[in-house]
């Protein structure tokens, strides 16, 4: 096994075999599994989904976002609300989510982005709190309150509508993909880094030339664009949203789906989303205990594997200036 | 000694509640020279070195870079105008490889964002070989070829203080703060670091060295600014100093610079 994995590590010809592979599984996987297990799938790609948004905020840059369900709710009641009131379909309402929530982030992080560390935590608690409790108030009665809005439509594309657990199933997977496709290639760029180095050590980033407020505001807006996108979809599977699926437990999970896969690593994420969407699907009987169980694990991982079950490798780059310089 | 200012402190002062850290302190750094700046523990040189790379804003005084005011600005505003620096108790990014660690001085010399990272359009690309090659050629003149994709944690204690030095390098800085650069270095190490530093303004790269033990700075200075409880005591060549009997006085107290 462990010379799969180092094997996969060193060739990148066997790495994208690796990645093709694990695709083709993925489209096959509805063709043999059942109705019931298709949607346990779809759910592990929405919470790999708001794992990978998580993972921009929390594992890049090490911003302590302990409220992100706030951003999940925002792009679901945005999807909701433009939904029932001006029958705006619902897939055209992805990017408007994902723009709407990013604006709302930037809105609410610019004034306490420059907390570090707890302190941020404690102000993003009360942030996904707020924002729970604002929807459950009903202000301007737009959100519903406590019943949330009902009747969303199903997406549409020309005349297909997106309705079996399959046909969600595939909807959810194609945005995963796409997304770990783009996350990846940030990480291993200028932005990407410029995250990497303030997670590091803020102060050298900031002496290095980042503009540390500005791309710590960029992966929020980022990273709640992301969850606005979950949201949507949510929304859409679910066709009723209400306060109570956005608690500080659902914020907690996604911080453990980041935490117990490896901060910034992109497999990490689903390997964490797949350990925390299946446990109670394979454990029914200890689901009273399941937040116990998650943090033994937590706690396991962290003693036993701090950086995560699946930790980021850093890549190595081919050299730019021949390989004769290295006998200087 | 004909050189142009780079860098004008004028009458800065800082302070901390009511501790005077800086005190209305002047000193002119040159094109081409190595500056040090020396003084007992607790003289207020960390404080300055804070003051001239942005990190505090004094209550009184400039700073002024190439003719241009650059008091209070932000420390990542004046990586980008030509400030470059390193830190006494040193800050490399442990978790990032040495190569990633050194691209982190290119970075103020990019441009490009969220989609074109993205998209990997050709300026993009262009711009990441290019921020790429330039660390590389840092790498391999600080001698740390060999070790650019190992993180840069697992450095022993000396490398990683070079390291620390190739990442300011590799700003491309038109003045370089060096803070205690050979602090926790064994006397191999210490010489191989002087020496490279010794060359780095014929390379066109001044810079303003920040050091309280003496002998390490009589060697290979220019121009030395002694400083001590936030003031400046002398200034001169480094024979200047070495006989001012206030700088002895300073490092040695009363009693011992009569004796």
């Amino acid at each position: 096994m462990r010379g799969i994995i180092a094997g996969l590590r060193n060739d990148p010809r066997a790495r994208r075999i690796a990645v093709g592979i694990a695709l083709a599984l993925v489209v096959a996987y509805p063709f043999f599994a059942s109705a019931y297990w298709v949607d346990v799938a779809f759910y592990l790609g929405l919470y790999t989904l708001l794992g990978l948004s998580l993972n921009v905020i929390l594992g890049e840059v090490g911003l302590f976002n302990l409220g992100h369900a706030a951003f999940w709710a925002f792009g679901a009641y945005t999807t909701a609300i433009l939904n029932t009131r001006f029958d705006i379909p619902i897939l055209a309402l992805i990017p408007i989510s994902a723009l709407a929530t990013a604006g709302f982030a930037w809105l609410v992080t610019s004034p306490i982005i420059h907390l570090r560390g707890d302190y941020l935590c404690i102000v993003t608690i009360a942030l996904g709190e707020i924002v729970r409790l604002a929807l459950n108030n009903d202000p301007g009665g737009i959100t519903g309150g406590p019943n949330g809005i009902f009747g969303i439509d199903r997406p549409r594309i020309g005349g297909l509508v997106i309705n079996t657990p399959t046909e969600f199933y595939f909807l959810v997977w194609i945005i995963v993909v796409l997304c770990a496709w783009a996350l990846l290639r940030l990480q291993n760029s200028r932005i990407g880094r410029a995250w990497n180095y303030i997670r590091e050590d803020e102060l050298a980033a900031e002496c290095m030339g980042v503009d540390v407020r500005a791309f710590k505001l960029l992966a929020f807006t980022l990273g709640a664009a992301l969850a606005g996108v979950a949201g949507n979809l949510y929304a859409a599977k679910m066709m009723v949203v209400s306060p109570e699926s956005f608690t500080f437990m659902e914020s907690c999970l996604v911080f453990m789906i980041v935490l117990l896969g490896g901060m910034g690593s992109v497999p990490g994420t689903l390997l964490g989303a797949l350990v925390v969407s299946l446990f109670p699907e394979l454990f029914r009987p200890l689901a009273s205990y399941r937040m116990l169980i998650f943090g033994i694990a937590l706690v396991a991982v962290m003693y036993f594997k701090p950086a995560g079950m699946w930790p980021r490798r850093r890549a190595t780059f081919r050299s730019v200036i021949g390989r004769e310089a290295g006998k200087a | 000694m004909n050189d142009a200012a780079i860098l004008e402190v004028k009458g800065v002062t800082k302070r901390f509640k009511g501790l005077v850290a800086v005190n209305k302190f002047d000193m002119l750094i040159r094109e081409r020279t190595i500056h040090s700046l020396i003084g007992p523990n607790g003289a207020g040189k960390t404080t300055l070195f804070n003051v001239i790379s942005g990190i505090y804003r004094p209550e009184e005084g400039k700073v002024i870079f190439l003719g241009e005011d650059i008091t209070g600005r932000k420390p990542h505003v004046l990586v980008a105008k030509g400030i470059a620096r390193t830190f006494q108790n040193l800050r490399i990014f442990p978790n990032l490889t040495c190569l990633e660690n050194v691209m982190s001085g290119q970075h103020c010399r990019g441009r490009c964002g969220t989609w074109s990272s993205i998209f990997r359009t050709p300026r993009q690309r262009a711009e990441e070989r290019r921020i790429q090659e330039v660390a590389e050629r840092w790498l391999e003149r600080t001698g740390l070829w060999e070790f650019r994709n190992e993180l840069a944690k697992n450095l022993p204690f000396g490398l990683r203080k070079m390291l620390e030095l190739a990442r300011a390098l590799a700003t491309e800085p038109k003045l370089l703060l060096l803070d205690e650069p050979t602090t926790g270095l064994n006397d191999k190490e210490k010489e191989d670091i002087m020496e490279f530093i010794g060359g780095l303004p014929e390379m066109g790269i001044p810079v303003l060295l920040v050091e309280h033990n003496m002998n390490v700075v009589m060697g290979i200075s220019e121009r030395i600014t002694v400083m001590d409880m936030g003031e400046k005591i002398a200034e001169g060549t480094p024979e200047e100093i070495y006989n001012d009997p206030r700088v002895i006085e300073a490092y040695l107290g009363r009693e011992e610079a009569v004796a």
